[in-house]
């Protein structure tokens, strides 16, 4: 069975770092730093899940997620939101209950879980 | 005799012609509609007309028996020789008198009586008319005068007739209670422009100048009398002319007395200045429409807030003039069903309003209804607040919470999840990705530290005026700064040159010194890849200048005024939370120094700082 690809968008180097020692062996990555270039390879591969940091230097990953959200293409996307911004997933949650969201520093077991579920 | 025939026959035709005139003389007398009496010294009727015995019901024969006394019941025997005596003095009088019929009945005459004395025989020769009709009207004149006046004394105000001079000839009601002063001193000649205010004194004498002048004329006024006992009071005066011969002869009026409604329209002026003012002063924007959106009210702020004049709004329809587009069909269909009573006026939202060179502004309102006396909503008043700048700050703030918890947060969280991971690989004794693990715990440490540094160094430095100033070696400072940041530089594939000069000595704080070098060159190292960071220090008389300059992405041009704000994030990409910078100015502020920016995009960018030596 092939691998199953994740986007990873995220700017921080380490974190960068961390997704690909933890998550390389089962999935293919995709890693873009910004949201353009989220966007772009959306368009361009099959992605089947998408892991989306807050705070991004050309636009928030909440604007991000409602503009994707939007589009029929991607209504059904798993996504997991994973920021240090408690304050504004529970904001994201209360507009969108359905919204998965993540608290850095997240435990290795519970992402693993979460992405597990959302693929199957 | 013909002499004598013809004397004779002269004589007859003069009897005949006396005669004659006798007769005409006893029938107009007959036919007179006064009662004619030949009375002689006895009281007795002589001789009496038509017209006596049709007024008293007697026969001519019948009266021609009796006296005086049995038709006058006011001239008794005994007064009637005085009367006599009287008479012949005076030779003609008129007196009132009361003459009694057959029947008993009486009635009030004037006779008009005259002394004769004719051959030696005296007679009384009267006229008597009857006067009961004219006494009648007389008393019915005089009750109507008696009421009326009762009536106007009743009357609250002053009721006056004049003659053209303004001279009173009546003048009633409550003369008393308006001036103080009894209505007839008015009546003897107290003038009413002497109680009139001085300040009114020039309009009054132009209106009674009109209504002197020009018939049939009524004029309206206000104005103010001095009362007798000094106070002020306001009247209101109607006064019309009444013409003869189309020339005005007399004035009537009336006076009354309006005081207090004065009082209560002044104070109601008063309130409506107030509000008006308070409506051209008010920071707001207060704006009323009528039912059709139609702008009936604006006041000052709002027309300036829109950039327009001011009443240049009135009369628009504020939907289509002060409405984005993409807004108006939307808000104009709630306020027509608000109009329509289909939906409730929203008392409060936030809405943005176009002004007159297209610019938006957002404005928090506050509105309620308009309704006419009888409960019809007429249109809407709504008062506004820009709020365009505090929703700016409002974002603006909150942005700089968040970033500020993402600095801190991020580094925060990767030491805990690499510390996490150095704890799980040493147990499970994995130890091949160790070294990176610790690298990521070290640098976010560092990380960490500077900015919590940051913050605690702008709060200190944000409340310090003065700073403890020792000799320092700017130039061992900056050789030390560089050395430090070698390392860092060459992540990024950067060089950092400096040319070491001699000492050079200035009055400054060390600390504080190296963490402005530091900045400036942590900034560069962020921005530059694969470049070259240069770092000079000039020497003059009385300054030291510090350049750091960098082949970075530079700073764009609406940026640069903007970087020694705190908060300010040069590149958005970039971490920490935007302080590096305003530390710095404010470090070269309190060494009272300048430090200037020159930066192109793409090219890179250079920081001058200029400290006085102070030695």
């Amino acid at each position: 069975m092939a691998k199953k690809t994740i986007l990873v968008v995220e700017d921080e180097e380490d974190m960068q770092y961390i997704y690909q020692d933890l998550l390389a062996k089962k999935y293919h990555l995709i890693v873009v730093n910004n949201a353009e270039h989220a966007a772009l390879k959306l368009k361009q591969e099959k992605i089947d899940l998408m892991l989306l940091d807050i705070i991004l230097p050309d636009k928030t990953g909440d604007e991000f997620f409602k503009e994707i959200k939007q589009k029929k293409k991607f209504k059904k996307l798993p996504v997991i939101i994973i920021s240090v911004l408690g304050d504004m997933m529970d904001e994201l949650k209360r507009t969108d209950p359905d919204v998965v969201c993540m608290q850095k520093p997240f435990d290795d077991k519970v992402l693993l879980g979460k992405i597990d579920e959302l693929l199957k | 005799m013909p002499e004598d025939i013809e004397k004779l026959k002269k004589e007859l035709e003069k009897c005949k012609a006396d005669k004659d005139m006798l007769e005409l003389a006893e029938f107009s007398i007959n036919k007179s509609y006064e009662e004619v009496f030949w009375i002689d010294k006895d009281a007795k009727i002589i001789r009496v007309n038509d017209y006596a015995c049709k007024m008293l019901g007697y026969k001519k024969e019948e009266l021609l028996k009796m006296t005086v006394h049995d038709i006058d019941p006011v001239f008794t025997k005994d007064l009637w020789p005085k009367h006599w005596e009287d008479l012949k003095k005076n030779k003609s009088q008129v007196i009132k008198s009361i003459h009694k019929t057959k029947e008993g009945k009486e009635y009030p005459v004037e006779i008009s009586i005259n002394y004769l004395n004719y051959n030696g025989r005296e007679y009384n020769f009267a006229y008597a008319k009857d006067i009961s009709q004219r006494e009648c009207a007389l008393q019915r004149l005089k009750d109507a005068e008696e009421k009326y006046r009762t009536f106007l004394e009743n009357l609250i105000g002053i009721y006056y007739k004049a003659n053209i001079n303004g001279i009173p000839v009546l003048f009633e009601g409550t003369v008393k209670d308006i001036t103080g002063y009894d209505k007839e001193e008015f009546i003897k000649g107290l003038s009413w422009d002497k109680i009139i205010h001085p300040e009114d004194f020039k309009n009054m004498k132009d209106s009674w100048e009109l209504l002197a002048k020009a018939p049939n004329t009524s004029v309206n006024r206000e104005y103010r009398i001095i009362r007798k006992d000094g106070a002020v009071r306001w009247l209101h005066e109607i006064t019309r002319n009444i013409c003869e011969n189309n020339k005005p002869k007399y004035l009537i009026g009336s006076l009354h007395d309006i005081t207090e409604k004065r009082l209560i329209q002044d104070e109601i002026g008063q309130a409506k200045e107030d509000a008006e003012e308070y409506l051209e002063i008010a920071a707001n924007i207060i704006v009323a429409i009528d039912t059709k959106g139609k702008i009936t009210l604006l006041n000052k702020n709002g027309h300036k807030l829109l950039g327009y004049k001011e009443k240049e709004l009135i009369g628009k329809n504020w939907f289509n003039t002060c409405l984005p587009k993409e807004q108006r069909d939307e808000v104009k269909k709630v306020f027509q069903n608000c109009m329509e009573g289909k939906l409730n006026l929203v008392q409060h939202y936030d809405n943005p309003i176009m002004t007159k060179d297209g610019s938006k502004k957002i404005i928090r309102w506050y509105n309620t209804y308009l309704k006419d006396k009888t409960g019809n909503i007429i249109g809407t008043l709504s008062s506004g607040q820009d709020i365009t700048e505090k929703q700016k700050i409002d974002e603006l703030k909150s942005n700089i919470l968040r970033d500020v918890s993402h600095e801190l947060k991020t580094p925060a969280s990767l030491i805990t999840y690499a510390a996490r991971k150095l704890k799980e690989q040493v147990a499970n004794g994995e130890l091949n990705n160790m070294h990176t693990y610790l690298r990521i715990l070290n640098k976010n440490a560092d990380r960490l530290n500077h900015e919590i540094s940051s913050i605690l160094e702008m709060g200190r430095l944000e409340t310090t005026e003065d700073i403890a100033k020792d000799k320092v070696n700017v130039c061992s400072v900056i050789s030390g700064v560089v050395n430090y940041y070698r390392d860092v530089a060459a992540r990024n594939h950067n060089k950092i040159i400096y040319h070491k000069k001699a000492e050079c000595i200035i009055k400054g704080n060390e600390n504080l010194l190296k963490l402005c070098v530091s900045n400036l060159i942590d900034n560069s190292a962020k921005f530059t890849r694969n470049g070259k960071i240069s770092v000079s220090l000039l020497k003059t008389g009385k300054t030291v200048t510090i350049t750091v300059k960098d082949t970075g992405k530079g700073i764009g041009k609406n940026k640069l005024k903007y970087i020694f704000n705190p908060f300010v994030k040069v590149d958005q990409s970039s971490t920490g939370i935007g302080l590096g910078l305003s530390i710095c100015k404010k470090i070269v502020d309190l060494h009272k120094g300048q430090i200037k920016v020159k930066s192109v995009h793409g090219k890179g960018t250079e920081f001058k700082i200029t400290l006085p030596r102070g030695v």
